[in-house]
């Protein structure tokens, strides 16, 4: 299945100068438009071939055809309790206040006690009959377009860890976060935007490793966005500009472009020299769009409610998830956005409610809309913390960290509908059938988008690296 | 699945096209499956040409004898000519200097520079530009940054906190100090494997710091994880990283695949790796008074010698003083318990008591009051006869001649493992940092001293241990010297750090035999970065309170038995420390016994004051003597020996003037010495030297299923001829002068390579990192092996003349331009070097040309590193607290801090390389991010604001032509063509209306200079 062509460039109206008459050097401003639209329709007519004067974010042809084109990533830190949430356990419930009647693990991050019951009460939803509970009301109602993974599993018990290892396969040295390797295996689809963008990332726990690039070309790192504070105005990147001079930067593009025409023309043939004269103008066009993204002032009444703009209470989350959006729509492959702190030691009953009533009717709401706008199609969603959270209680009225069994849900993107893998035991401590590692997991988001996760390497130093290292299986079961 | 036609992109000039997403290359993997296969796929894998020997071929014969007579170039050109190719034409003369500079200083020629050079018409006008350039001091500061790419430089640990690596900018002005010195390869080689064990550092001629030992620092430049849930885990990857760096950098290959498996493709078998790792588990770290180390060491060795002069004086002046005395002791004592235990006796009639026997009435008053808190104090001798029931029976005189000494109580105790004995001088290698405890463990019977003018002699040491010599109490580091960060840092170690043996923990309860005040750190798994929750035991502070007697303490590390550590102890303020004994058990020892107890059965008063008055008199007669150390008697001796000093007021009246002038020559001396030392001192990260330690040959990597030994070695591939014998302690010594060997085929070949690299932007192995069959072959085999002889045999490993040899050819001087179009489709990728490659500057340089075209830079070397210029979009737990200045003081790129979590933008989107690992070939990646930087960073629209003023003040009244010559030459060394002036001042026309009446004209040329900053002509030499 080929790509459909990138988005074309353009739309965005020259801003020179009006009352000045056309000089030469306009002149060959335009010759240098042409010049770029010639190339880019080359590069259209030959899509996924090497684009020398797109550089690594030309769009390539995937291994295996695609069944999704992009990822959205809710990425819920602090680690959301599995059995409180999405994987339901009677005998929980019925067993509350014993102990265990297993081992625990050889490793804990810390001593917990007996078997403590879920707060929360859970229902059947859909079609499917999927069992959730009350912390995710909006959510359940979507559970016949969910997939959910009961039995995904770690090594790291600790946040930092855990995070590396979810973000990039690696929970100790410095590697390409899983958006960096998409980023770089399939270039982006729209070259005026980031290929990877991170919302409101986590500023600990791994921090800026979590969206690195690592060995892979620097452009491929994600794009961070709103640093981890509530922010109101438009998020935007690094470099843009403030809008001010526009018109003298397009005096300046001008003189340039033809001074760096002279420039190849002294050195001779250069792929490389001429692709960075495409690369002021693509530039140029890039600061005019990315604020546009960032305006939800388009966007109607109906939307916005369906985000839950309309209540403080789901307000940011709504915010970041529009956005996410409307990045993916606009062609950016990998936007992940996080909301946290999930990590209840203590107060789980407290704080996982709050923390649940600001996402519920944001994630639904993006389901939704996607749905609606035919993204889901080829969007793939992808919901999950770090870990998830001991059966056994901790204190009074906490759980710790669990990374030997947790439930993540996949929706969109070629996944299927309506449906569940893996067992955990009775109390959701181990997973008893269909245990999926996040290097399984990894290796499947990348076989939806066309990459086996096998062939998805890079030379470093000597060695061929791997987002799964030497690992991972794709879970054939949840394929669509 | 569709087929896959997978196309190349490449990212770089000058580099070979990267295979994306391809499996592995087309040689198939080599399975080995018995250790008889693996010594013929190692036979076989050895044939491979880089571990070839190095030849010294004779420059070839070529047509065109005229081109060059230098021997590099005839390399170059035969290669050309057997293709039926030509050289370029010659670069003009402003391109090769613009050219140069970049390339041995990185930066551009002044218009100064330029003119000078023009003007210059000797033959030797190019030699002169070039010796002008390697002897700046911008030379050291360029190539240090290459070889920091290398090292993963960085000045923060990365991970979660981001927590400083204290002082780590020390080691960098080292690079800059070293190679500006053109300190030979060899040596420097040395110095970065081991600095720290030379017998003789080089010094700072002016301060006598140590210079070599800061080049051990390398090895901590890597990631640290505070709180790592599996410790020994975390230890395996950190070691890794530095095995990885060791074998990339100094031998071009990757020996870190050998980590769970024989190499797949080279002469590397897992056992080579673990032997690699055993050098790094042999080493620890420490922050090393690198400034102070060797004049302390010094003093400290002139300050034995004088304390060994005096002791025989002190011991002859102290028995001279006290031998009338010391047939009164029994008499005094007899008298004195008489006078403790009957009541009735006062103050007055204690003196009539006395008089009969012809005792002072003042001295018996002090023994009284001696008695009396040696009753209560039972180290003290006179402890026993103090506690005499008061009717024991007088006649049956047993003198204890034999009461159990202060031997340590240890030796041989079933289930009690000894893992330090600093009682015995012998029982372990004497590893301890600096000087404050002394040169060795002391023993019974050493004397003491303080730092007390009036009173210089505490005593002798009455039991044997590494003891803190008060003499050192006054070690400090210099103001603004950072502490490490951490739990670790809480107090400064530096140079005041004794260590045990590693071991490996049974259970892991250890007891230290202490007194005093000790800091403890239990170095499990090297584990550095202690912080957070997990971990912090293995920090513990000690204090054994007042009492002169050693005690046991006890350090719970049970979580860590199985694990391998040693342990660090140091003072704590001005507190004394004696350690003696380090052991594993599961019960805390019981305390060591007083030294004199009662004999067994109970001796009459008169007996036992007969008994110690003999052995008081045999004390005085060993002090007077040579010394008592090591005697048979020595413990019970020292015992003596040290109360009688302590209590020369009970034996003499008062201090002979002979003591008194001792003293004051002997103060005066140590006076002298203290004056000689450097208390205050810099410090800087760096390796020290610890327990051999051979690891294990981990299978599949895994910790927890160790193999065979693996006994530290350079890789098999390299040591076969020559087994490593390891002299003591790591062998870094051995394995440095090893690696430098000239028989070492890789070594000199990897650093000439990475130089060519660095002067023709592609390797003559283009792999620069990897010489291994993953690597790519020479493209000019001969010439790299002739440039490697001429290194090592001819040119004493010196950098600085083989930069001069390559710049100073005709292939260098070549222009960049093909000389015709035939030649780029016989040789697309120039590997033939048929003419110079265009490149564009690293990140550092484009920022360093921008302010020194703008008149900005600073041109300070070294020092402490200028904060990162804090944005909004530099976010992040570790965030600095303070930023720097936007244009970070003009200083240089390479004095900008190096946070890992907050790298610089404007660096990351020109290539810097994230620090984690070797990079000896940097991406060179073009993507609309960096021409967004161009336009908007706001350093670009300040420094052209600052180079338009300029301009302006250095061109009064010019007009716009004169004003163009003078930027072009600024900025890219030549004047600028008719079509770009005219162009430039179309441009400047353009933009004067749309400044604002308030802009003055400098705002209008500085977005000129904006766009010429931004031109390819800027960011690109040809």
């Amino acid at each position: 299945m080929p790509f459909p062509p990138p988005n074309p460039i353009g739309g965005m109206s020259s801003t020179s100068p009006q009352s000045t008459p056309i000089n030469r050097r306009q002149a060959l401003h335009r010759c240098a438009v042409g010049f770029g639209a010639l190339a880019l329709a080359d590069l259209v007519a030959r899509a996924g071939s090497a684009a020398p004067g797109m550089g690594p974010l030309a769009m390539r042809v995937p291994h295996v055809p695609a069944r999704a084109r992009r990822v959205i990533f809710l990425f819920m830190h602090g680690g959301p309790s599995h059995v409180d949430t999405f994987d339901h356990k009677p005998a929980l419930l019925r067993d509350s206040g014993k102990p265990l009647p297993f081992d625990k693990p050889r490793v804990q991050f810390s001593k917990t006690g007996n078997l403590r019951q879920s707060p929360w009460q859970f229902r059947p939803y859909g079609q499917c009959g999927a069992m959730i509970s009350d912390l995710f009301p909006l959510v359940g109602a979507m559970a016949d377009d969910l997939c959910f993974i009961k039995t995904v599993h770690g090594t790291n018990e600790a946040h930092g860890g855990a995070l590396l290892k979810l973000h990039t396969g690696s929970d100790t040295f410095v590697r390409p976060s899983i958006g960096s390797w998409i980023s770089y295996g399939l270039g982006t689809e729209n070259q005026n935007l980031p290929s990877f963008i991170t919302i409101n990332p986590t500023l600990g726990h791994g921090g800026v490793g979590n969206w690195s690039s690592a060995f892979l070309p620097a452009t491929h790192q994600g794009t961070p966005i709103g640093g981890g504070k509530a922010r109101d105005e438009p998020a935007g990147f690094a470099y843009l500009g403030d809008g001010s001079g526009t018109d003298r930067q397009r005096a300046q593009l001008d003189l340039l472009a033809e001074m760096n025409r002279d420039h190849l023309g002294r050195t001779g043939p250069d792929a490389e020299l001429e692709a960075r004269i495409q690369s002021f103008e693509l530039a140029f066009k890039m600061q005019a769009e990315a604020p546009g993204v960032f305006d939800l002032k388009g966007e109607t009444e109906a939307t916005r409610r369906l985000y839950g703009l309309d209540d403080p209470k789901t307000a940011e989350f709504g915010r970041q998830c529009l956005q996410a959006r409307r990045l993916s729509e606009r062609g950016v492959r990998f936007v992940q956005v996080t909301h946290g702190y999930w990590d209840q030691h203590e107060k789980l009953t407290a704080d996982h409610g709050r923390l649940a009533g600001e996402v519920d009717r944001p994630i639904a709401g993006l389901l939704k809309d996607l749905k609606s706008r035919g993204l889901l199609e080829d969007t793939l969603v992808w919901w999950g913390g770090e870990f998830g959270r001991t059966p056994t209680v901790q204190g009074t009225d906490g759980r710790d960290h669990h990374p030997h069994a947790f439930t993540m849900w996949l929706a969109g993107g070629g996944v299927k509908p309506g449906f569940s893998h893996g067992v955990t035991d009775d109390y959701g401590f181990y997973p008893v059938d269909e245990k999926v590692h996040i290097h399984d997991l990894h290796a499947t988001i990348l076989h939806l988008l066309g990459l086996e996760h096998e062939r998805l390497t890079y030379r470093f130093g000597g060695r061929d690296f791997r987002l799964t290292d030497v690992h991972g299986k794709v879970v054939e079961k949840i394929l669509g | 699945m569709i087929c896959l036609r997978f196309p190349r992109v490449s990212f770089a000039i000058g580099m070979v096209a990267l295979p994306l997403l391809t499996a592995l290359p087309t040689r198939a993997t080599e399975p080995v499956k018995s250790a008889v296969a693996w010594e013929e796929t190692f036979a076989r894998r050895q044939q491979w040409w880089s571990f070839q020997p190095i030849r010294n071929p004779v420059p070839p014969n070529v047509q065109d004898g005229g081109w060059s007579g230098h021997p590099l170039d005839r390399f170059v050109l035969a290669r050309l000519e057997e293709k039926g190719l030509r050289p370029a034409p010659p670069a003009d003369p402003r391109t090769w200097l613009r050219r140069v500079h970049y390339i041995i200083t990185g930066l551009p020629p002044t218009r100064a520079d330029l003119h000078a050079f023009l003007g210059d018409r000797a033959p030797d006008a190019r030699a002169k530009v070039v010796d002008r350039l390697l002897a700046s001091p911008h030379f050291g500061e360029r190539w240090a940054r290459h070889w920091m790419d290398l090292m993963r430089y960085a000045e923060s640990r990365g991970h979660e906190g981001d927590y400083a690596i204290a002082n780590v900018w020390q080691y960098r002005d080292y690079l800059v100090r070293a190679l500006n010195a053109d300190v030979p390869y060899d040596r420097f080689l040395l110095e970065h494997i081991a600095g720290d064990l030379l017998p003789q550092p080089r010094q700072d001629p002016a301060t006598t710091a140590n210079e070599s030992v800061l080049a051990t620092g390398w090895a901590f430049l890597g990631e640290e994880i505070h709180s790592p849930v599996d410790i020994r885990q975390d230890e395996c990857e950190r070691i890794d990283n530095k095995v990885d760096v060791f074998s990339k950098s100094f031998l071009g290959l990757t020996v870190s695949c050998a980590r769970c498996h024989d190499h797949k493709f080279d002469p590397i078998s897992s056992k080579d790796y673990y032997a690699l790792t055993g050098f790094f588990l042999s080493s620890s770290y420490r922050q090393a008074r690198f400034e102070s180390m060797e004049q302390n060491h010094g003093v400290a060795l002139e300050l034995d010698a004088w304390r060994a002069r005096y002791r025989p004086q002190f011991g002859a002046a102290f028995a001279d003083a006290a031998r009338p005395g010391l047939g009164q002791i029994a008499d005094y004592l007899i008298a004195a318990r008489a006078g403790l235990q009957d009541a009735s006796v006062t103050p007055s009639n204690r003196l009539a008591t006395a008089r009969p026997d012809g005792l002072d009435p003042d001295r018996l008053a002090r023994w009284i009051a001696a008695l009396k808190s040696a009753a209560g104090d039972e180290t003290d001798p006179l402890h026993s006869f103090a506690r005499l029931p008061p009717l024991a029976a007088d006649p049956s005189i047993d003198i204890p001649k034999t009461e159990t000494g202060n031997s340590p109580p240890i030796s041989g105790t079933p289930g009690v493992r000894i893992i330090a004995d600093f009682s015995d001088p012998t029982a372990q290698p004497w590893q301890s940092d600096g000087e404050a405890f002394g040169s060795r463990p002391l023993q019974p019977g050493d004397w003491l001293f303080t730092t007390d003018p009036q009173n210089p002699v505490a005593g002798l040491m009455t039991y044997g241990a590494a003891h803190r010599d008060p003499f050192w109490r006054k070690l400090a580091t210099t103001p603004g010297n950072e502490n490490d960060s951490g739990q670790l840092g809480a107090t400064s170690r530096a140079g005041q750090m004794l260590r045990t043996p590693t071991v490996t923990l049974h259970g892991g309860r250890l007891h230290y035999l202490i007194r005093g005040q000790a800091r403890v750190y239990a170095a499990v798994d090297s584990h550095i970065m202690v912080e957070g929750p997990l971990h912090g035991r293995l920090l513990q502070r000690f204090d054994t309170g007042a009492q002169r007697r050693p005690t046991w303490v006890t350090h719970d590390l049970t979580p860590y038995a199985g694990h391998r550590l040693h342990i660090e102890f140091s003072p704590m303020g001005d507190a004394d420390l004696d350690v003696l004994q380090v052991v594993e058990s599961e019960l805390k020892p019981a305390d060591p016994v007083p030294a004199l107890t009662l004999p067994k059965h109970a001796p009459s008063p008169s007996g036992l004051a007969q008994a110690i008055q003999w052995a008081a008199s045999e004390a005085c007669r060993h002090l007077a003597g040579d010394s008592i150390a090591g005697s048979p008697r020595t413990s019970q001796c020292a015992l003596w020996a040290d109360w009688l000093l302590r209590n020369r007021a009970l034996v003499i009246g008062q201090e002979t003037a002979e003591w008194t002038r001792i003293s004051q020559e002997f103060v005066a001396g140590c006076e002298r010495l203290a004056g000689q030392a450097r208390w205050e001192s810099r410090t800087a990260v760096a390796m020290f030297d610890g327990t051999g330690v051979d690891e294990n040959v981990l299978v599949r990597g895994k910790p927890s299923q160790p193999g065979a030994i693996a006994p530290r070695s350079l890789p098999s591939a390299f040591s076969a001829a020559t087994p490593l014998r390891m002299t003591a302690s790591s062998g870094r010594h051995e394995l440095g002068l090893q690696l430098v060997d000239p028989a070492n085929p890789l070594v000199a070949r990897v650093i000439v390579n990475r130089v060519w690299h660095h002067v023709f932007g592609r390797g003559l192995v283009a792999t620069v990192d990897n010489f291994g069959a993953l690597g790519e072959r020479p493209s000019h085999p001969e010439l790299l092996d002739h440039l490697a002889w001429k290194f090592g045999h001819e040119d004493g490993w010196s950098l600085k003349r083989l930069v001069r040899q390559l710049v100073l050819s005709e292939t260098f001087a070549q222009g960049s331009r093909p000389g015709d179009d035939r030649t780029e489709e016989l040789d697309p990728n120039n590997v033939l070097l048929h003419r110079m490659p265009v490149r564009r500057l690293e990140a550092e340089v484009i920022r360093d040309a921008v302010l020194a075209v703008s008149g900005r830079l600073n041109p300070t070397l070294g020092g402490p590193p200028v904060p990162v210029h804090l944005t909004e979009f530099v976010v992040g737990r570790g965030r600095p607290d303070k930023g720097g200045p936007l244009d970070g003081d003009g200083r240089r790129s390479l004095y900008t801090a190096v946070r890992r979590n907050f790298l610089p933008t404007l660096m990351l989107t020109f290539d810097t390389p994230t620090p984690f690992s070797t990079v000896g070939r940097r991406n060179v990646t073009n993507v609309p991010a960096q021409a967004l930087a161009l336009m908007n960073d706001p350093l670009f629209h300040e420094q052209a604001l600052v180079w338009a003023t300029r301009l302006l003040h250095e061109t009064p009244g010019a007009g716009v032509p004169e004003r163009l010559v003078w930027l072009y030459e600024t900025a890219y060394g030549r004047p600028p063509t008719a079509e770009e002036a005219s162009a430039c001042a179309e441009t400047l026309a353009e933009l004067k209306p749309l400044h604002g009446d308030g802009d003055g004209e400098a705002a209008v040329w500085g977005d000129l200079c904006h766009a010429l900053l931004s031109a390819n002509d800027f960011i690109y030499v040809r």
